[in-house]
């Protein structure tokens, strides 16, 4: 059933193709630009032309996006250390980049010759602006002089470069026990400070909504890259990607071999969907399309209150995974068997099938008047089996028939 | 190169590759099997007890109680918890918004152990994927919403206050069967199909 078996994740082994490396560049381009990052920080840092940068911010901002105009070009150290409390900020962030960069980076660290580890940057960044809002109004750490993001990147680039910044850490901590002196905890919750924001807020990194298809010709071909990417990595067949994402066949298979040369094992599959027809033959393919849809069906009802689309007009991609994922953990629960036909779980291109029944109305849930258990009914099955619940496992398809009363099930 | 640091792709490589690789919960294997347990060892000398905690029959209570304890493992299961909260959500959300002094709790800690447990494993799982959880805890969205939302004091809060017991969430009658097979049979996926609300009440 597993189409793709990752292989043991190697750093030094990792060559991403042409392809994939413009992929990447975009989405650190996009990704910067939500955080606020100067239009010459992200040039350096991804090599991409201003050109392009601003195009793409042209983008985010047409779609909703909020992305602040910051200025081209980051600010001097010298600026930034003009004064006691620019120094004292940098030596904050400082000590906690460093930090964190021995955590993320063990033995090589952030410092003179390493490269900018800009995860440990922007968790860093994070932290220190957190350890601002702690702090107790003082004139020696003055807000209006705290860091932005390009700040942030400056300081751990002349760090890495060796630039000899200033060591202010001890009266850092002098000037800390002087503050904390002055308070409690609960008296700083309670003070009236105007807030900071030098970093953009949760909700203006979030889209305007949740499901929002309308973008921009560059934005939707990287999008359908993204897409069919992370579908045949979720084990899905061609014929899904393709649907899904928009590519053609000749792209995805593209993509599929790229994938298998590199560090992902891919095993060819089928190259098209089977329906209920070849999925629902027997008890056991009914029991294993109900209990997949009835997952599908609930997380998609929860998702469509928080406002996705309805799983009855659209395949939920999301939802449809979640689902699968809790599917087959409930198989994996179930006691062993040696029924042959209950073996043949559902492949997540089968799920997929299953859900664009139920969105094509070709198929839908039944309440069983007996058990009063909902169990999925599609027109293309191939078999007369009503509620699969109301009789015991049975041992192979050719007793169905034997067993059921087929006047009844007519009936 | 700064994406080299930051591995975007590799993150939503293993994102992709998560739905394939789903594994049942040890956390919640450990506590649903503590909850049958619990049963089994108040049922021995307060079965009317273990009845009113869980919502079950004096008859299911001595079942399980006449069998052997490591049969209870059979019975826990590491994708749905067997019971669910009879708290309402208003009792919750009620209590978790509710005004407390944090520092009161180390006085009487240690007291609702178990139902810290539940409202603490249920914190951790909705704050992986709160929409999943729902199926796993058999609650409403916006119970996993509070419970991944609030503080580690009004989760105790919510512990100390809100006691309202469990229930199963399947048939009862079909406990005989599961116990008695160490093979498939219909009271497996039934069990499931039931937790999962399939059933129309």
């Amino acid at each position: 059933m597993t189409q793709l078996i990752p292989a043991p994740p190697s750093q030094n082994e990792y060559q991403p193709s042409p392809q994939q490396q413009s992929i990447e560049q975009q989405l650190l381009v996009r990704c910067m630009l939500l955080l606020g990052f100067a239009l010459q920080v992200i040039t350096i840092e991804t090599g991409m032309s201003q050109k392009r940068i601003r195009l793409m911010r042209k983008d985010l901002i047409d779609n909703g996006y909020y992305v602040s105009l910051s200025r081209r070009t980051y600010r001097s150290t010298q600026t930034i250390l003009e004064d006691h409390a620019g120094k004292l900020h940098a030596s904050l962030f400082l000590e906690i980049y460093k930090n964190l960069g021995e955590i993320t980076s063990p033995g090589e660290g952030v410092g003179v010759g390493s490269s900018i580890n800009i995860d440990a940057l922007l968790r860093a960044y994070r932290l220190y602006y957190v350890v601002l809002q702690e702090i107790p109004p003082s004139p020696s750490m003055a807000l209006d002089k705290s860091l932005n993001v390009n700040d942030a990147w400056l300081l751990a680039r002349e760090y890495r470069s060796g630039e000899r910044l200033p060591d202010l850490w001890h009266s850092l901590e002098s000037e800390l026990e002087a503050i904390t002196s002055q308070g409690s905890l609960i008296e700083i919750e309670e003070a009236d400070e105007e807030p900071i924001a030098p970093f953009p807020q949760r909700s203006q990194f979030s889209p305007p909504t949740q499901h929002r298809f309308d973008q921009t010709a560059k934005q939707q071909n990287l999008l359908q890259q993204l897409t069919a990417r992370f579908l045949l990595l979720a084990g899905f067949i061609t014929q899904v990607v393709t649907i899904e994402s928009g590519l053609s066949q000749k792209q995805i298979r593209s993509m599929r071999q790229e994938l298998a040369q590199g560090k992902y094992k891919v095993r060819l599959n089928r190259r098209t969907c089977r329906t209920s027809r070849t999925i629902i033959e027997s008890q056991a393919g009914k029991l294993h399309a109900s209990l997949f849809m009835t997952i599908y069906s609930n997380l998609g009802r929860l998702d469509e209150i928080a406002g996705a689309p309805s799983i009855t007009t659209s395949i939920n991609i999301d939802v449809l995974l979640k689902a699968y994922g809790l599917y087959s953990v409930l198989l994996q629960e179930m006691p062993e068997t040696n029924l042959v036909s209950w073996g043949n779980w559902l492949s997540i291109s089968d799920a997929w099938s299953l859900a664009r029944e139920l969105r094509a109305t070709e198929a839908s849930i039944f309440t069983c008047g007996t058990c009063k258990t909902g169990y999925f009914e599609s027109v293309n099955q191939d078999t007369l089996i009503d509620c699969p619940y109301c009789m015991g496992l049975l041992p192979s398809s050719s007793r169905v028939l034997e067993s059921v009363d087929i006047d009844e099930e007519v009936a | 190169m700064i994406a080299d640091s930051l591995d975007m792709m590799q993150r939503l490589d293993a994102a992709a590759m998560a739905a394939q690789a789903c594994e049942p919960d040890p956390n919640l294997k450990h506590f649903d099997h503590q909850l049958w347990r619990l049963i089994y060892k108040v049922g021995q000398t307060h079965p009317k007890v273990a009845a009113q905690t869980f919502s079950l029959s004096p008859a299911t209570v001595e079942l399980i109680c006449d069998r052997p304890e490591e049969d209870m493992q059979v019975l826990a299961s590491g994708a749905l918890l067997s019971f669910t909260t009879l708290a309402t959500p208003q009792q919750i959300t009620a209590a978790l918004n509710a005004n407390i002094d944090p520092g009161i709790f180390f006085e009487d800690g240690g007291q609702h152990d178990a139902d810290l447990a539940y409202w603490n494993l249920m914190a951790r799982c909705g704050y992986r994927d709160p929409l999943k959880s729902t199926q796993t805890f058999g609650v409403e969205r916006s119970v996993i919403d509070a419970v991944t939302n609030s503080t580690d004091a009004h989760l105790r809060h919510l512990a100390k206050t809100v006691q309202e017991g469990f229930k199963l969430r399947f048939d009862e009658a079909l406990i005989p069967d599961i116990l008695n097979n160490r093979t498939l049979t219909m009271a497996h996926i039934t069990r499931f199909i039931q937790s999962l609300g399939g059933r129309v009440k």
